[in-house]
């Protein structure tokens, strides 16, 4: 296993204490202990989710991250077995019987290690590897950590001609993880837009941004969301009540379960069921949007802040489908410049 | 239009000939006066209507001054003159785009001025004992012996800023007096004063809507009447945006005879249909300029010389097209609509609004208005450590210098947050960035260049106004569209804001421009001039940009930024300003 800092190749008897023999640095994670994956794969996992550094991100990014890793080493050993298996089946239909009980085995082993639907390691697993990771490494540049509330009131004072104005468009989410990830990368400074979460995040700034949202009455909202029953109901929900001035435009451009197959492996069991569940994949599982890597999340919505002439009214009256956000790449105009008047 | 330049000490006569030769696009004529231990000298067009036709060389004094004030006087030089006569000097109620050189003979004092928003620009330097002036840098790099070494840390704000600003320039030693401030200069000392700032004073009465744009209207429609002398034809730098489309409806109503120049870039033309319906509805005839890779290669070099400082919009270059086409018209004199963004809100405040409601959510988030101003620039904020060499970061200076830049601005208490944001604006990207170079690209052209909307009178009411008439919920330039909604198309006036973007990005990443992009930015170039990083240049020329980028144009427009930069110090430093 190789050192994250000297590079060094090491055995498992040579890493006393868990530590590298030449340069001693401590090794966060053992795979001979039962560890999921090793210092370096959890650095590469940190280098992809970061795209490099450069986009910051959640726990929750991080953890489907490293879920893809974990099932992705597994991920061509079926197929593998399941060919071997029809092989030896066409050897015993054809050369001798002998072949039929590797065959047997084969198709055994291939029924075991197929990938399922379900991420396998649980979010609390992972929070244990994250905190050791951080005990041993630091916390990860990128990773998004929120300000505790006691360096700060919990209302922030603003200028008070703040709330005289308003946003060109707004995204709003059903969970405080994505505000936390549009925020901590500036996309609301990029595309003056708000981010809010429906049920009140961020805190210090929740009343008076839907104060200022009210300012504008040609208001652009975007609903991004899981693939939840209560996520696809959103924005449904937010065209029928007083959030926004009723000339506002709504569009949904969440995760939906068309958007589901691509992260087969890490989906999760749905969640108690109610009507608005329905009798489809809704009912049975869930996928969070954190399963889209941030670099794709912040690109895509922009993508749907541009592309607003290729909306499809959905089923309500009232608002709008985006269902490419997720599954395209269009191109984008991108507008705005400096002026010269 | 028109250039001057000077010593105090003891300068060659012939240096202050070689000042003069180096701005010779600027006129056709020069005047020069020497003393004992002074002399001034004048570049100008002949006969050119508001200009002074020499130096005022009096019993008193010797005064020389370039550009011309808003309203027409009968002579700048004298009026320069009769204001430094009295103490303190009393201009505080001019207007234009003017920079001055006055001697008084008897009390042996050197005062050198500016106009407030800084159309006009003014530099000095101290060699050997003898203190040099000019109004462009390349005149002092004209001087015999000058040390023409780099400013590290003023290129470290180029790249942050887009354009080099505050009193320093690339040049070690050139300092630039800055807008609204005057110079004294006696016994060997300088001292600077400012006689011009804009402040904040909500005016009541403008709380009523009404009265707010009857002042709009009234003001802009006067500014545009200051800047009309006799009966001339006058060209107007239309984009069909809000601002040009107002000063176009102004002169209308002034009964200006009028010729539009606007910007034509082909399939990806942003506002063309709007600037064809402003044109025809108000009945103007218009050029159209088209604007493409090789037009803009064909002017690069001498566009590069022409702005004398570095300037990474790239805007210059269609703008440079756009001088050109109107001289080529015989024009001498043209309108454009910079300002309005400045003055009445446009969209770069609302990056900064939205940015102060959530600021201090996260850890490790940039923790001040000033870094967060510094982002909206979109050059190389934030990507030092990956584009700079590690030479080159240690010879920056100290951390915080970009941010001092903006605190007096955007820390001002007591004052409306859209104000301070106007403010800064105003001051730095108004007055130190779009101003000048806009100056530059049409005086090359031996244009004068009238900026009505930074007219004095209407800046200090835009600034009496009621922030929320500026930005009125989301609506930019609330008040400006309620003044000009009679006088415009209703499209005009209330479509969505979309700026004049110049394509830069397909420009630069395709020939020719890009085999300029590789002389001057290839991996030899970028290693032979040692401050950046070939390999983060390199991916720029692949058309590559931080993975976070959603905006494809950043591409193009921080490669210009790199490419300008570059240029700028082949010309400006390796070649001493010389001429192409």
């Amino acid at each position: 296993m190789k050192c994250i800092h000297c590079h060094t190749d090491s055995k498992y008897a040579a890493r006393t204490n868990r530590s590298c023999p030449k340069c001693q640095h401590q090794f966060a994670f053992e795979p001979k202990a039962g560890d999921p994956l090793t210092d370096g794969a959890f650095q590469a996992a940190l280098e992809r989710i970061s795209s490099g550094g450069t986009v910051r991100f959640t726990d929750r990014n991080l953890y489907y991250e490293i879920v893809r890793r974990t099932q992705h080493r597994s991920k061509a050993l079926p197929w593998v077995l399941a060919a071997l298996a029809v092989f030896s089946l066409l050897l015993g239909v054809f050369a001798s019987a002998f072949f039929f009980f590797p065959a047997g085995l084969l198709s055994i082993a291939t029924i075991i290690t197929w990938p399922g639907k379900l991420a396998k390691l649980s979010f609390t697993q992972f929070s244990r590897h994250l905190g050791r990771w951080n005990q041993v490494h630091g916390v990860p540049k990128g990773l998004i950590v929120r300000k505790e509330p006691a360096q700060g009131p919990l209302v922030r004072a603003l200028p008070p001609d703040i709330q005289h104005y308003s946003f060109d468009r707004a995204v709003v989410t059903d969970r405080a993880e994505t505000v936390d990830l549009l925020l901590a990368n500036n996309f609301h400074f990029e595309n003056n837009c708000a981010v809010l979460s429906v049920d009140g995040y961020p805190e210090p700034a929740f009343d008076v941004v839907r104060g200022m949202l009210k300012n504008n009455p040609k208001l652009a909202v975007y609903v991004l969301h899981d693939a939840t029953p209560k996520g696809c109901s959103l924005a449904g929900h937010l065209a029928t009540n007083d959030w926004f001035q009723p000339s506002a435009s709504i569009v949904d451009v969440g995760l939906a379960p068309e958007h589901a197959r691509p992260f087969r492996g890490c989906w999760q069991v749905a969640g108690e069921w109610t009507a608005a569940s329905g009798a489809g994949w809704l009912a049975h599982y869930s996928l969070e949007l954190a399963v889209v890597r941030p670099e794709q999340i912040i690109k895509r919505l922009f993508r749907a802040l541009s592309n607003t002439d290729r909306l499809v009214r959905g089923g309500g009256e009232l608002y709008f489908v985006d269902s490419g956000a997720f599954s395209s790449d269009a191109s984008a105009s991108d507008g705005g410049g400096d002026s010269f008047g | 239009m028109s250039g001057i330049c000077g010593w105090l000490g003891q300068g060659a006569a012939n240096t202050l000939e070689r000042m003069l030769s180096a701005i010779d696009y600027r006129g056709d004529r020069q005047d020069t006066v020497t003393l004992p231990g002074v002399a001034l000298g004048y570049r100008f067009w002949n006969g050119r209507k508001g200009k002074a036709p020499s130096i005022l060389d009096s019993d008193a004094e010797l005064v020389a001054c370039a550009g011309s004030f808003a309203q027409r006087v009968g002579s700048p030089t004298a009026l320069i003159a009769d204001r430094l006569r009295e103490s303190p000097p009393r201009l505080g109620d001019l207007d234009g785009a003017f920079a001055f050189a006055h001697w008084n003979k008897q009390a042996h004092v050197l005062t050198l001025g500016r106009d407030c928003f800084g159309v006009r620009s003014l530099y000095y330097v101290e060699h050997e004992g003898t203190f040099y002036f000019a109004t462009e840098l390349k005149q002092l790099l004209a001087i015999p012996g000058l040390p023409i070494a780099v400013d590290p840390s003023a290129l470290h704000k180029y790249l942050t800023f887009s354009f080099v600003p505050g009193e320093a320039v690339p040049i070690r030693g050139i300092r630039r007096l800055l807008p609204g401030s005057i110079l004294r200069h006696e016994h060997g000392q300088g001292e600077i004063t400012s006689y011009f700032r804009l402040v904040e004073q909500i005016d009541e009465s403008m709380r009523d809507t009404k009265t707010a744009v009857r002042a709009v209207r009234r003001l802009g429609k006067q500014a545009v009447q200051r800047r009309l002398w006799d009966q001339e034809k006058v060209g107007l730098f239309l984009s069909g945006g809000l601002d040009s489309s107002s000063v176009a409806a102004w002169l209308k109503e002034c009964q200006a005879d009028v010729h539009v120049f606007s910007l034509d870039f082909g399939e990806r033309s942003v506002e063309r249909e709007q600037a064809k319906l402003v044109a025809a509805s108000l009945d103007f005839e218009q050029t159209w300029v088209p604007v493409n890779g090789e037009r803009i290669a064909a002017v690069f070099s001498d566009v590069v010389h022409r702005l004398d400082l570095p300037f990474g919009d790239p805007v210059t270059a269609p703008q440079y097209l756009l001088g050109r086409a109107a001289r080529e018209a015989g024009l001498n004199a043209v309108f454009n609509g910079e300002g309005g963004d400045q003055l009445f809100g446009g969209w770069t405040s609302k990056p900064m609004i939205a940015a102060e409601v959530y600021a201090g959510l996260y850890e490790s988030e940039a923790s001040s208005r000033e870094e967060r101003y510094l982002r909206s620039y979109h050059r190389f904020y934030g990507l030092e450590d990956e584009l700079y060499t590690s030479e080159f970061k240690r010879e920056i200076g100290p951390a915080g210098q970009r941010r001092a830049h903006l605190t007096p601005y955007l820390a001002e208490a007591g004052q409306n947050f859209l104000h301070r944001v106007r403010l800064a604006d105003l001051s730095l990207k108004g007055s130190q960035n779009i101003l000048p170079r806009a100056e530059r690209m049409a005086n090359g052209w031996g244009l004068d260049v009238r900026t009505p909307l930074f007219d004095r009178a209407l800046a200090e009411t835009a600034f009496r106004l009621p922030p929320e008439l500026k930005l009125h919920g989301a609506c930019e330039k609330y008040v400006l569209k309620l003044a000009m909604q009679t006088a415009l198309p209703e499209e005009i006036v209330w479509q969505k804001k979309f700026g004049m973007s110049v394509p830069i990005t397909d420009f630069v990443l395709s020939e020719p421009l890009a085999g300029i992009v590789e002389d001057h930015l290839g991996d030899s170039a970028v290693r032979r001039r040692g401050l950046f990083r070939p390999e983060f240049v390199q991916a720029l020329r692949a058309g590559h940009d931080a993975p976070s980028e959603t905006r494809r144009r950043r591409v193009g427009e921080r490669l210009w930024t790199l490419l300008m930069l570059e240029a700028w110090l082949r010309r400006f430093v390796d070649g001493a300003g010389s001429a192409p």
